[in-house]
């Protein structure tokens, strides 16, 4: 899998695509517009992550050619801006998905598996198994080695999103944005509360843990 | 009662202006009536009174050469002439005897003072008003001595210069009247065209202030005081309109500029984090790094949103709320938080409260005055959240028993980084309840707090149903 990154800013670019091949993509980088536009347009990649702001020809533009162009590669609009205009604007143009600056690495990467397959029509399970762990998405049980385990609601929902990104980072800002439909600022303990009241429930008694925490990035589910 | 209530109150200024019209009117036209009417008063009965002179004079001169008896003819055939009820004549002596007299039915009991008498003297004439029972109209009386002995009383009704001044009184009455309610119309004409400018201007700032920056008052080109006043405060808005363009620029350039260094730094530390296996040390500053970011973009940003908010110029997303939903979900949201600070969460709410607001930032709001709540009550507490509606409001009322907040604390608290006393160990920036406050602000709102040291707080926010949604762009 090729993801294309047109990203003028050297550091940023070279720490995603160090995160990238980490993830086990390949990655092509350009660093001005014009040069992203003629590699979009020339290779089938998988996704495109692009800078708004880049010389000689900006994001949303490259992203416009690109539309008229024909081409369809799923896209992710970064940019400095949060304004919703902007985020609205990005999306009008043609792009995908779009990601505020400074984002957590963990999030751009699930952003990018989440275009990818849904560009590529994989379709939704009905059940998620992580190891000895699996949830039914019907019937909303959750089993651990056979033995059922009883969940409320939003510990429902906060497994399921940890289980549908297994093996991934995932970041607190993250699991506020698709867990809770509530705006409340991440420097509040509520993740973290959640998060250990959901492991004494999957976790203990059980010879391995499987929800771990990554200090500083987030958490993960393996 | 009434008339202080009514002086009390306060006058707008073109009631005022329509009274000092009205006012100024009434003395100028009262001091006009009355001179004119005491010098027309003079003037006629100074005519009445020469023509009675004359009249005396000429029965002196009929007494001196022809005698008594030509004056009684003459008496007869002038009172015939005029009515004996409009004028008498009488020839006493100065006893008081009557020697001679018209026919005196229509006088009833006309006596004549014997101290009037003594004072009539050769030649002046001595002057009376009587009034006649039964006669609406005095009379005019005049004393004189005709010859040696013998004094001549003539009376005359003066009715006619009575009349005349009846109806200049009434005319003048009603001139006065229609006069004055048309000076009272003109003077709040007058007023509210003067001070129409004026209103415009307030219209205008009234819009401004509800957010709509960019509206201007109209300017007439008339040159006129109130013109002045529309330019100059044109100039002043076009002033702030820059300021506010400016500060929105820098703010873009804070947050592209601060940004992308953080962005850098954040994913460098957090790919390196997740893909090498470096030793626990390095893990931990890396991860330490990763937090600072964190914090330090939160900062940003909520410092960016409360100026933006507070500038006028954030971004709204108003749709219908339900407040008492969005109350009950922040208490589900915080009820394991608070379980594990073993504080108890307390909820009272009615089944729905609809609102038009902007959910996602009141949900902030809530939430960060709710965490403030939570951080200062220790275990053992309780934090109530209760929710009311009046017509025209819904109070969030939070109420903690936690460490309360000094007097000399309450009017900082909501002053941006501000920090008490006694949560500077406690994790947080410092904007959360800056940021409620604005929040509040921005939908017409307020946020107040009253508080006991040592046995909580009660913060209560409110927030109007109906407020303005003027929404700005620059």
């Amino acid at each position: 899998m090729r993801i294309l990154l047109v990203e003028d800013d050297i550091k940023i670019a070279r720490f995603i695509i160090k995160g990238f091949k980490q993830a086990g993509w390949a990655v092509d980088h350009a660093e001005n517009g014009e040069d992203g536009l003629h590699l979009i347009l020339s290779e089938p990649y998988a996704a495109a992550v692009v800078d708004i702001m880049l010389p000689l020809l900006d994001g949303l533009s490259l992203v416009r050619k690109m539309r008229e162009s024909g081409q369809s590669t799923p896209t992710i609009i970064l940019s400095a801006r949060r304004s919703v205009e902007d985020r609205v604007r990005g999306l009008q143009m043609g792009s995908d998905d779009y990601l505020v600056k400074p984002f957590a690495f963990s999030e751009l990467v699930a952003r990018v598996q989440s275009l990818i397959r849904r560009s590529t029509g994989t379709s939704e399970p009905t059940s998620l198994t992580v190891g000895d762990l699996s949830l039914d998405l019907l019937t909303r049980e959750v089993v651990r080695d056979g033995a059922k385990i009883e969940l409320q609601p939003r510990e429902f929902s906060l497994l399921e999103y940890l289980m549908r990104n297994a093996g991934r980072v995932v970041s607190k800002t993250m699991i506020i944005e698709h867990v809770w439909d509530y705006n409340f600022d991440p420097q509040s303990n509520i993740v973290e509360v959640r998060i250990s009241k959901l492991r004494d429930k999957v976790d203990r008694g059980f010879k391995r843990d499987m929800i771990h925490t990554i200090r500083g990035v987030g958490y993960v589910l393996k | 009662m009434f008339l202080s209530k009514l002086l009390k109150r306060p006058y707008t200024i073109v009631f005022r202006l329509t009274a000092w019209y009205a006012g100024v009117y009434v003395v100028i036209s009262l001091a006009i009536f009355i001179l004119l009417y005491f010098m027309v008063r003079s003037y006629i009965y100074q005519r009445v009174d020469n023509y009675f002179q004359a009249e005396v004079e000429e029965y002196r001169v009929i007494y001196r050469s022809m005698g008594m008896d030509e004056v009684k003819a003459d008496i007869t055939g002038e009172e015939t002439a005029i009515g004996e009820d409009k004028k008498f004549f009488r020839i006493l002596s100065p006893a008081g005897r009557e020697l001679a007299a018209s026919d005196l039915s229509a006088w009833k009991n006309l006596k004549t003072e014997k101290t009037i008498l003594n004072r009539v003297k050769t030649p002046t004439a001595l002057f009376e008003t009587i009034v006649v029972p039964g006669d609406r109209y005095r009379t005019r009386v005049i004393y004189a001595i005709i010859g040696p002995g013998v004094i001549l009383q003539i009376g005359q009704t003066i009715k006619a210069e009575e009349e005349f001044m009846d109806n200049f009184r009434h005319i003048f009455a009603s001139v006065f009247i229609t006069a004055l309610l048309l000076s009272v119309i003109v003077g709040w004409f007058m007023s509210r065209r003067a001070l129409s400018g004026v209103e415009e201007v307030t219209a205008t700032v009234r819009k401004i202030s509800d957010g709509a920056i960019e509206s201007r008052v109209p300017v007439k080109g008339s040159g006129d005081e109130i013109d002045n006043l529309a330019v100059t405060f044109n100039a002043m808005l076009d002033r702030i309109q820059r300021l506010i363009s400016g500060m929105k620029e820098i703010n873009d350039n804070i947050a592209h500029d601060l940004r992308s260094p953080i962005t850098r730094m954040r994913g460098l530390a957090e790919v390196t984090l997740a893909g090498s296996h470096f030793p626990a040390e390095c893990r931990a500053v890396l991860a330490g790094t990763v937090e600072e970011c964190d914090r330090l973009l939160a900062m940003i940003n909520t410092m960016l949103d409360i100026s933006e908010m507070d500038a006028g110029v954030a971004q709204r997303e108003i749709a219908d709320v339900d407040i008492s939903r969005m109350v009950r979900d922040a208490c589900e949201l915080f009820q394991p938080v608070a379980a594990d600070k073993k504080v108890t969460l307390e909820l009272e709410a009615p089944p729905v409260a609809p609102l038009k607001g902007d959910i996602k930032k009141l949900q902030r709001a809530l939430s960060n005055i709710l965490d403030n709540a939570l951080k200062n009550t220790p275990p053992g507490g309780t934090v109530s959240v209760s929710l009311s509606a009046d017509s025209s409001q819904v109070i969030i009322s939070v109420r903690d028993t936690g460490v309360g907040i000094s007097e000399h604390e309450l009017p900082r608290i909501f002053n941006r980084f501000y920090r008490g006393d006694n949560s500077r160990t406690e994790v947080g920036s410092g904007l959360g309840l800056s940021l409620a406050y604005s929040i509040a602000r921005l939908h017409g709102g307020d946020i107040t707090v009253s508080s006991n040291l040592g046995q909580g707080s009660d913060f209560t926010l409110i927030i109007p149903y109906s407020f303005s949604l003027n929404i700005t762009k620059i």
